[in-house]
């Protein structure tokens, strides 16, 4: 790794470019200050969204030097004071020197982090933004399952340990996760996929509702979710955190450990975390399955055990020139499935085994390693940035070959790989943001992927393929005297999938060939480009708003293309179509935030029209599968369809110690050909939140007890459930949930406790991949966090 | 807030409410499917270790007569029956389930597949089917099911799922076995040893007669639930008469991880009668 060290990157880079960016040093300054004017020395400065940090001298002054133009948060943290979080539009050769003021710890709850990625696209788009705290406090199973409380996100998931996001209503390909910059490349498509990011490892993350395929690529037509890096430690000084979690309901053991130390600004990170947990409770001992009632012994989902083990290393070094990073990562998911979902469930395959920490067949192993380098150079008020990324995503779904009506002849019948992929994903991005003027900014940018897929295992479903993806952007940003920002892109891509032909014969027990799968080979070439425009203006000193037009598009990916074969994850014989063409999407978004005191709301409306949308439906007229053991085909289709729908979410602070917060979240999906909702779109719902902030005080801080309700509506009739998807009932749910800080002994201990599904309500969710069975979802589940950040100079 | 704002709120609420009131008179509904009659009536059986209602009990070259009734309010789609095996009960083991694949054995029975699709027309239709099991089936349970789509493909999959009992007539008695060693039921076990299994099979006809006489073992992890097939597959060629002395060696496998197995001796008869099976029960301590 020695040729590709910060040290010589940074030579490289300042030589490169030395001379093009010639612009004087900047500083940003200030002070920390007491409300009584005394000076508080060694508070925590924070530089957002770059992750700087710097500890204020025995005067309370901090400085960043090198700084260039832009919006930034500075969040200042000190024992005994409340966070403060201010705003600054930087500007050189104006005066930025800040005096910031803390109060003491009064009876507030801290308030949320918020960053600014300040040369992003999200300047007009809907978008939400999450602190380390938040996700901390709402930490579910997977960090898919922990975005859920926020307006407009769900969803689709397979028990308890395998999730994937849903943002309003669009997901899989549509969506696009990127972790430190580069692309999560894991079979996505899949809907009992989940995504392969260790939950313990986020600590900052944006989500940006709405078309964002101008910078992130084609796929982010339906919103990209960001995993930002941790924050970058102060010079000389090193951090520890320890995270513990047990959920009552399956026994789930979980912690995570993180060492991270910078020396002279050179730093390092390494975390370790593991989860196992057991089968799960649901409050249900039996389930209607067809016709068939069928046993849930002793209230547990057999098999729904599962083990999950992440590694993620970090070597970085900072400094004027910029911020340079290499972080590796592996993610490692072994996951039970519950035996009555594979296949058709009948009671015997539903006895209870006596144990409820195995992990049998049917299951999913999955591992993720990702290998990817992070450079950011700073050229005055301007900066490259540039990431590489190199992931393996390695998933195995194992099932026994006689499940699949494979006569033992073929096939050893211990050999129990079902399906296997081996994706190989390399990534690379550039983006360069330059200030033409005081007021216009560019950001211009490259995308480019290669993957290659291997398939293996019994059961054929998709054959080896290829994919390459590029694309270059600009986009460009006007900020006027009055804080209007006004923003326009264009970006056109380049796309190619190749996939190899394959022919899998069928078999009946009598071991004659009754049918084949067969695929052909395809090699097509996708040219498109994608557009957008959006203004962000304040409308008073209290309101102000978003609003977005975008055009965009999206490849269609080899898993709707040249899959053939029967899924027995989700009962279907799915077949791809070759002749499809790239889905277009039109989309509105307006979003409108209003900032009171103790009052605060954002409102978001949406339309988008795709056209060409792809989906999975009966194929048109109907036909029956020719395999045994199969239902109707289910192939790719493209129609016209429409997602719209708004969001509301208001937080409103009733006494200084009682808060109240509501999220309102609508989608509406519609076929224009078949008049109905596109399959899987989640159901409208109401979530609520009652927080009370007990106590504040030195050694005990932010004691808050919160009652939370959730009312999900029924997806029902032709508005809300495509044809031959099954209806879901309304349900609604109540969680508790209490924390404490505990400072003692001069050290932060975080204490959380949840009850969720605290009336232990039976209910079935929509997007749930048990659904389909009416396996009702997990009962009442008591969730214990401990927390311990552990700081110190060297 | 500006008038522009309003607009475009406006704007946007529209297709909520246009949506919202979208035709409810799209065709939803799945076809239905009646037995209007069947030649042999169903009834209920122990299938696989489980009482199910609808079971047809059918000899070798029996046929099975079916009118059935399809009606949709739209348009009728297809029709699909398809019969296939489901000697393995298609699930984990239990007593009566064996868990695994039953070992290939060069067959000379003929296990009854069938696979018809046809194509419906208008809103209802009766079909007669006649179905004829093998005149050499292989006895056992397999699955039956009858299924029909609309034409827009609304469709109750899995719904008329039912199962066949079919008997060889040429024999019906199941063979036995009459284990001699090991003499205790449970053991405990280290990975490595060798278990001696000694006993003889008998059965009235010849055990080769029909192609499918085979003695096999195989273990089942009590833990999980899951049956793996050991090597021991022992088919019956010609020379085997009605009685079989057998004398092995089962070795523990090495890798096998510690707890409580069930280790199980299958017996088929050459028209695959299946003999009850011998059990012991092996632990396996850390």
């Amino acid at each position: 790794m020695s040729s590709i060290s910060p040290t010589n990157i940074r030579w490289v880079g300042i030589l490169l470019l030395l001379g093009l960016f010639c612009k004087g040093q900047a500083q940003i300054t200030g002070v920390v200050k007491a409300e009584d004017g005394e000076t508080l020395p060694a508070a925590s400065v924070l530089l957002l969204p770059d992750s700087l940090r710097q500890i204020t001298d025995m005067d309370g002054d901090f400085m960043f030097e090198h700084i260039p133009e832009g919006h930034y948060d500075i969040e200042i943290t000190y024992l005994g004071f409340q966070k403060k979080s201010q705003h600054i539009h930087y500007k050189e050769g104006q005066q930025n020197h800040l005096v910031v003021y803390l109060q003491p710890i009064g009876e507030l709850l801290p308030g949320v982090v918020v960053t600014d990625e300040h040369d992003k696209q999200e300047e007009v788009l809907s978008s939400e933004h999450l602190s380390s705290e938040y996700l901390r406090r709402n930490r579910r199973g997977t960090f898919a399952e922990s975005l859920e409380k926020k307006a407009g996100i769900s969803t689709i998931n397979v028990g308890v340990g395998i999730a994937k996001p849903v943002i309003r209503g669009l997901s899989g390909n549509r969506i696009i996760v990127n972790q430190f910059g580069i692309k999560q490349e894991g079979q996505q498509w899949g809907q009992d996929h989940g995504l392969e990011i260790d939950p313990f490892a986020v600590e900052r993350a944006e989500i940006i509702k709405g078309p964002a395929s101008l910078q992130y690529g084609s796929d982010g037509l339906g919103g990209v979710i960001n995993v930002f890096p941790g924050k970058i430690l102060p010079e000389n000084s090193y951090e520890a955190q320890l995270n513990g979690v047990y959920k009552s309901n399956n026994d789930h053991r979980g912690g995570s450990a993180k060492f991270g130390l910078n020396i002279n600004n050179f730093f390092a990170e390494a975390r370790w975390s593991e989860q196992t947990f057991g089968d799960y409770r649901v409050p249900a001992n039996i389930f209607e399955y067809n016709g068939f009632t069928l046993g849930i012994n002793n209230e547990r989902l057999k098999n729904t055990a599962g083990k999950e083990t992440n590694r993620q290393f970090t070597l970085g070094a900072t400094g004027k020139w910029g911020i340079s990073r290499i972080v590796f990562s592996e993610y490692k998911l072994d996951a039970g499935l519950f035996s009555g979902a594979v296949g058709i469930p009948r009671s015997y395959t539903l006895e209870d085994d006596g144990n409820d920490r195995d992990i049998d067949v049917p299951k999913q192993e999955v591992t993720h390693r990702k290998v990817s380098l992070h450079q950011l150079l700073y050229f005055g008020s301007d900066h490259l940035s540039i990431d590489l990324g190199y992931q393996q995503n390695l998933r195995t779904e194992r099932s026994f070959p006689e499940f699949h009506a494979i006569p033992a002849s073929q096939i050893d019948p211990n050999d129990t790989r079902a399906l296997a992929f081996d994706l190989q994903t390399w990534s690379a991005n550039a983006h360069l943001q330059k200030h033409l003027t005081d007021k216009d900014k560019i950001v211009l940018g490259v995308n480019a992927q290669y993957q290659e897929n291997m398939r293996s295992g019994f059961e054929f479903l998709m054959p080896d393929f290829q994919t390459f993806r590029s694309g270059a952007y600009g986009i460009w940003t006007h900020e006027t005297a009055d804080n209007h920002i006004f923003q326009a892109g264009i970006r056109g891509d380049f796309g190619k999938n190749q996939s190899e032909y394959f022919k899998q014969y069928v078999w009946n027990s009598n071991e004659a060939i009754i049918d084949s799968l067969e695929v052909p080979t395809t090699d097509d070439n996708f040219f498109n480009w994608s557009a957008s425009a959006g203004m962000n203006r304040p409308l008073s000193d209290l309101w102000y708003m978003k609003l977005n037009l975008g055009k965009s598009f999206r490849i269609p990916y080899p898993s709707e293309t040249v899959s053939n074969g029967i899924h027995h994850g989700t009962f279907r014989h799915e077949q791809g179509r070759s002749d499809l063409e790239s889905e277009h999407g039109y989309q509105m978004d307006l979003g409108l935030t209003y900032q009171g005191n103790s009052f605060q709301a954002q409102m978001a409306a949406y339309f988008n029209y795709f056209d060409n949308y792809i989906y999975l439906g009966p194929s048109s007229p109907a036909r029956f599968s020719r395999l045994p053991e199969a239902g109707q085909v289910f192939q790719y289709r493209q129609d016209n369809a429409i997602y719209t729908g708004f969001e509301v979410d208001y937080r409103w602070k009733i006494i200084p110690q009682l808060e109240w917060q509501q999220v309102v979240d609508y989608v509406r999906s519609y076929n224009t050909r078949t008049g109905l909702a596109l399959p899987f779109t989640p159901q409208p719902a109401i979530k609520s939140d009652l927080s009370w902030t007990v106590w504040q005080g030195d050694r005990m801080e932010n004691v808050f007890l919160q009652a939370s309700h959730e009312y999900h509506f029924a997806a029902e009739g032709p508005n809300r459930t495509d044809r031959t998807e099954l209806e879901t009932p309304a349900y609604q749910l109540w969680n508790f949930s209490a924390g404490a800080r505990l400072n003692l002994w001069g050290q932060k201990f975080h204490f959380d406790i949840q009850i969720q599904n605290a009336l232990d309500t039976r209910y079935l969710a929509h997007l749930s991949r048990y659904r389909w069975i009416n396996v009702p979802e997990q009962g009442r589940n008591v969730v214990l966090s401990i927390y311990i950040p552990i700081t110190g100079s060297l | 807030m500006n008038k522009v704002i309003l607009r475009l709120c406006f704007i946007l609420a529209v297709p909520q409410v246009i949506l919202s009131c979208a035709e409810e008179d799209i065709d939803r509904t799945a076809p239905e499917l009646t037995i209007l009659d069947s030649t042999i009536p169903a009834a209920s059986a122990e299938i696989c270790g489980g009482m199910e209602d609808q079971v047809y009990r059918i000899g070798n070259g029996d046929t099975l007569g079916l009118n059935l009734q399809f009606k949709d309010d739209v348009a009728l789609g297809e029709f699909k029956l398809d019969i296939h095996n489901n000697f393995d009960c298609h699930g984990h083991g239990t007593d009566q389930a064996p868990g695994v694949a039953v070992p290939d054995v060069s067959s000379a029975t003929e296990d009854w597949s069938e696979l018809i699709i046809e194509g419906l027309d208008g809103t209802m239709e009766n079909l007669n089917i006649t179905l004829m099991a093998p005149e050499n089936v292989t006895p056992g349970v397999y699955h039956f099911s009858l299924q029909v789509i609309d034409e827009s493909g609304n469709d109750t999959p899995l719904s008329d799922i039912f199962s066949i009992k079919a008997y060889n007539r040429k024999d019906t008695v199941p063979p036995v076995i009459n284990a001699a060693t090991p003499e205790r039921s449970t053991m405990d076990v280290q990975r490595g040893d060798k278990i001696r299994l000694t006993g003889s099979v008998r059965d009235n006809r010849s055990l080769s007669d029909g192609g499918n006489g085979v003695l096999y073992l195989s273990y089942t992890d009590l833990s999980s639930g899951n049956s793996f097939l050991s090597d021991i597959i022992i088919p019956f060629d010609n020379s085997v008469q009605t009685t079989y002395e057998y004398d092995f060696e089962f070795t523990v496998p090495r890798t096998i991880s510690s707890g409580r197995y069930r280790l199980s001796l299958s017996l088929h008869d050459g028209l695959r009668n299946i003999a009850e099976r011998v059990e012991y029960e092996l632990n396996i301590p850390n």
